[in-house]
């Protein structure tokens, strides 16, 4: 039986991040694939150990190394038997962890920390209003995808992340293919894919007034009939707390067909307007590994046929 | 009258450098943008030497992802040679053509030798290329000397 390993995390260092990046407990709950009562959780406490899985996808969420979340043991009040029972009764509130003799001597403190802790809320209180209920940054996310492609064949899919002049913002970009179609490879990289392949996830930034591009390969079943219309549906899930989740806009859908999808005009050649557009829209086309060797040959060649039964494009001799 | 002259000159400093003002808020206004297109174009020039064609591309500092050169000859002309090497000649057509991917700013030479002279005025040549804003350019390049200069854009 497979054991996952745990690590001790430090629930004050998640929250300080948390709100120094400025995002909100769902959407570490969604970028890490929990609820958003275990990250509070996490945060308070209530549970100081998690699978090291959650905490490599929780660090990366956080843009910090993992070793930033790990608890230091040599601190005071991190003592090995609080964290053990904690480990063991993962609900039980972490103030009734504190050994009686302490409580007498803190009768003090308590005492003040009655009168300071009304002033904190409502300090803290008027501090969410000021920085929170700031304008949140409006994104704007827009997919290029080819009005055509063949069955069987590899295409690029780009999706800009557009921000409006406010602030910058974390986001986290999430993209639902149809079931005809696999995700290959993404420039920059998908986060973890889930089980369901048709699926895939980015983690990035947008600064203020900027722009950010999500440009992915993916390969359409070579089974698929022509006349088949292929849906890409995609939204945002913005960090900052207050924003929305924009659906990502652009072209929705794809159609089988029996033309190259750089062939934007199905006039069976890829002339230079054609050729120009792609590499003006997949400028990092190598980083994504789309080989455009084929679209150059078609471009200097007089045009292209699909063969249907090799299923393969013969590009004519000049 | 020495009063009146003065008062003639200061209302005619403030007309002249109010007329300045403007003069310069217009040539910002439409020379700004023209500068800002020039930086994302394209240009060249080439020249004709006996049965040599020497290509001087611009590259803008606004680098466009890639770059066509097309050179127009007349229909069946041999070539001897291109450096770098054309990406495809339709000797039917006479249409050589060169790709030129991850062009950075700055300029590039074409050398394109000729089995043999060609007529001058039955050769011409053009730069296509996306601009930064995503529009398509063709720039017609001149021989030298300058006989014509069209930047087109659709």
């Amino acid at each position: 039986m497979e054991f996952d390993p745990t690590l001790n995390i430090d629930g004050d260092k998640i929250r300080k991040l948390r709100e120094k990046n400025k995002v909100t407990q769902l959407y570490l709950a969604t970028v890490v694939g929990v609820t958003t009562e275990t990250i509070s959780r996490w945060e308070n406490r209530r549970y100081p150990t998690i699978k090291k899985e959650n905490a490599l996808k929780l660090a990366e969420a956080l843009q910090v190394p993992l070793d930033e979340l790990i608890e230091k043991q040599d601190e005071d009040q991190a003592s090995p038997e609080t964290t053990d029972f904690e480990t063991s009764a993962p609900d039980q509130p972490s103030i009734s962890l504190r050994p009686e003799s302490n409580k007498s001597n803190r009768s003090s403190p308590a005492r003040l920390l009655m009168l300071i802790l009304p002033l904190c809320l409502g300090l803290a209180f008027l501090s969410w209003q000021f920085l929170f209920k700031a304008p949140s940054t409006n994104l704007t996310a827009i997919r290029y995808l080819p009005d055509h492609v063949l069955a069987g064949q590899i295409f690029p899919i780009l999706i800009e992340v557009v921000a409006d002049k406010s602030n910058p913002a974390t986001l986290m970009l999430r993209e639902s293919l149809p079931e005809q179609c696999l995700p290959l490879t993404a420039a920059p990289p998908f986060i973890g894919q889930n089980e369901d392949a048709h699926l895939i996830k980015w983690i990035g930034k947008v600064e203020a007034s900027g722009r950010n591009r999500f440009a992915y390969l993916a390969k359409v079943s070579e089974n698929t009939e022509p006349g088949r219309r292929l849906s890409f549906t995609g939204n945002l899930i913005i960090g900052r707390q207050g924003g929305d989740e924009p659906k990502v806009a652009g072209n929705q859908e794809t159609e089988v067909a029996a033309f190259h999808w750089a062939d934007k005009n199905r006039d069976n050649r890829i002339d230079d307007y054609e050729i120009l557009s792609v590499y003006e829209i997949f400028p990092n086309f190598r980083e994504l590994g789309l080989d455009l060797t084929e679209i150059e040959k078609i471009w200097a060649s007089r045009g292209y046929r699909w063969n249907s039964e090799t299923k393969t494009i013969e590009a004519s001799r000049k | 009258m020495g009063v009146i002259m003065k008062q003639y000159r200061g209302k005619n400093s403030v007309r002249w450098a109010s007329f300045l003002l403007l003069a310069l808020f217009i040539s910002q206004v439409i020379a700004g943008p023209i500068c800002l297109a020039e930086e994302r174009q394209v240009a060249g020039r080439y020249k004709v030497s006996g049965n040599t064609i020497l290509h001087t591309i611009t590259i803008p500092p606004q680098p466009p992802a890639a770059v066509i050169v097309v050179q127009y000859l007349p229909p069946g002309t041999p070539i001897a040679s291109a450096d770098p090497a054309y990406s495809s000649y339709d000797p039917t057509t006479g249409e050589v053509k060169w790709l030129l991917k991850g062009v950075s700013s700055g300029v590039l030479q074409i050398r394109l030798t000729l089995a043999h002279e060609v007529n001058k005025e039955k050769i011409r040549a053009e730069a296509l290329f996306k601009d930064a804003l995503g529009g398509s350019s063709t720039y017609t390049l001149s021989p030298q000397p300058m006989k014509r200069k069209t930047v087109e854009g659709c």
